[in-house]
C-alpha cells in the first residue's frame, strides 16, 4: 500500500469515526433514543477508529519517522511535531477503547438507555469526550501536515 | 477528475446543509405559529435536521479530502496554515457543537438558530472568496457580529410572521 493511500484512508476513516461519535452523542440525547441507530453508529465509530489506527500506524512507522519528522524538525514549525504529534500519538489511543466501551454499553444494555437517565448521561459525556478528543486529534493532524515544507 | 468530483461533492454537501438549515428555520417558524408543534410538524423538522447532518458530513469529508490534496498531491502545505482555513474550520465545528447544545437545551433557541444559519452562510462566503486578506481574529469577530445581526433579523421576521398569521 502506498503511503499516500494509507494517509488518505487514515484521515477519512478518522473523520468518519469522529462524525459517528458525534452521532452517538446526539442520538443519546434524543427524547426517545433510537437504539438501532445507536448500535450502527457506535459500531461504525469503533471500526473506523480501529482501521484509522492501523493505516496511521503503517504510515507513521514506515514513513513519518524517517522521511517526514526530520523535515518538520528542521523547518519553521518544529512545535507541530514536538507538541501536536507527540500529543496526538498518545491521546489517540483513548479513542478506539472509548469507542469500544460505548459500543459495548449500547449493544449489551441498549434497551435500558431510554429509561436509565444516569446511564444515558454517562454515555452522553463519554461520547462527547470521544468526539472532542477526535476533533483535537484531527486538527493536530492538519497542523502536522502543514508543517511539512 | 478526482478534484472535480471533490468540488462537486463539497458543493452538494454545503448546499444540502445551508438549504436545509434555511428550511429548518422557515418550517420551525411555521410550526410554532400557534405555539405548539404537532407530531407531523415535528417529523418534518426531524427529516430536515437529518438532511443538515448528511450535508455537514459530506462537506467535512470532502473538505478534509482537499486538505489531503494540498499535502500529498499539489504540495500546497502552506495553505494548511491559512488563517482563513482555520476560521472556516472553527465556524464549521460550531455547527455540530451548536446542534448538540440545542439538543441538550443548553443554548437559547434564538441564539442557536441564528448561529446555525450564520455558520452555514459564513462557510459558503469563506469558501467562495478564496483570498480574503483578514486575520483569524478579524474573521471570527465579524462572524460574532453577523450572528447577532442574524438573530435580530430572525426575531423581526418571527414577529412579523406571527402578526400576519394571527391577524
Amino acid at each position: 500500500m502506498s503511503f499516500t493511500i494509507a494517509v488518505v484512508v487514515h484521515v477519512l476513516l478518522g473523520v468518519t469515526g469522529v462524525a459517528f461519535s458525534y452521532a452517538v452523542a446526539l442520538g443519546v440525547k434524543k427524547r426517545v433514543p433510537n437504539v438501532a441507530f445507536l448500535k450502527w453508529s457506535s459500531a461504525i465509530a469503533l471500526i473506523s477508529y480501529l482501521l484509522s489506527w492501523a493505516t496511521g500506524a503503517y504510515y507513521y512507522v514506515l514513513n513519518y519517522g524517517t522521511a517526514v519528522k526530520p523535515r518538520i524538525m528542521e523547518g519553521a514549525y518544529p512545535w507541530a511535531h514536538s507538541i501536536f504529534m507527540e500529543s496526538k500519538e498518545h491521546i489517540f489511543l483513548f479513542l478506539p477503547f472509548m469507542a469500544l466501551v460505548i459500543a459495548l454499553i449500547i449493544f449489551v444494555r441498549g434497551e435500558r438507555i431510554a429509561a436509565d437517565v444516569s446511564m444515558r448521561n454517562s454515555l452522553f459525556i463519554l461520547s462527547l469526550t470521544t468526539f472532542f478528543l477526535g476533533v483535537f486529534i484531527t486538527l493536530s493532524g492538519v497542523l502536522v501536515s502543514g508543517a511539512v515544507r | 477528475m478526482v478534484y472535480t468530483l471533490l468540488i462537486i461533492g463539497h458543493i452538494i454537501g454545503t448546499v444540502l446543509g445551508a438549504g436545509a438549515a434555511t428550511f429548518a428555520e422557515i418550517l420551525h417558524m411555521r410550526a410554532m405559529r400557534d405555539g405548539v408543534m404537532d407530531p407531523e410538524e415535528s417529523a418534518t423538522l426531524s427529516l430536515v435536521y437529518r438532511v443538515i447532518r448528511i450535508g455537514l458530513f459530506i462537506a467535512i469529508l470532502t473538505g478534509f479530502a482537499f486538505l489531503i490534496d494540498f499535502r500529498f498531491i499539489t504540495g500546497h502545505e502552506e495553505r494548511l496554515y491559512s488563517e482563513k482555513l482555520w476560521a472556516k474550520m472553527t465556524i464549521v465545528l460550531l455547527i455540530p457543537v451548536n446542534a448538540l447544545l440545542l439538543q441538550a437545551r443548553r443554548i437559547p433557541f434564538w441564539l442557536g438558530s441564528a448561529l446555525s444559519l450564520t455558520a452555514w452562510y459564513a462557510a459558503i462566503v469563506l469558501g467562495v472568496f478564496r483570498a480574503i486578506p483578514y486575520s483569524y481574529l478579524e474573521i471570527m469577530s465579524a462572524f460574532i457580529v453577523a450572528v447577532l445581526v442574524m438573530s435580530a433579523i430572525l426575531e423581526a421576521i418571527r414577529r412579523a410572521y406571527h402578526k400576519m398569521t394571527t391577524a
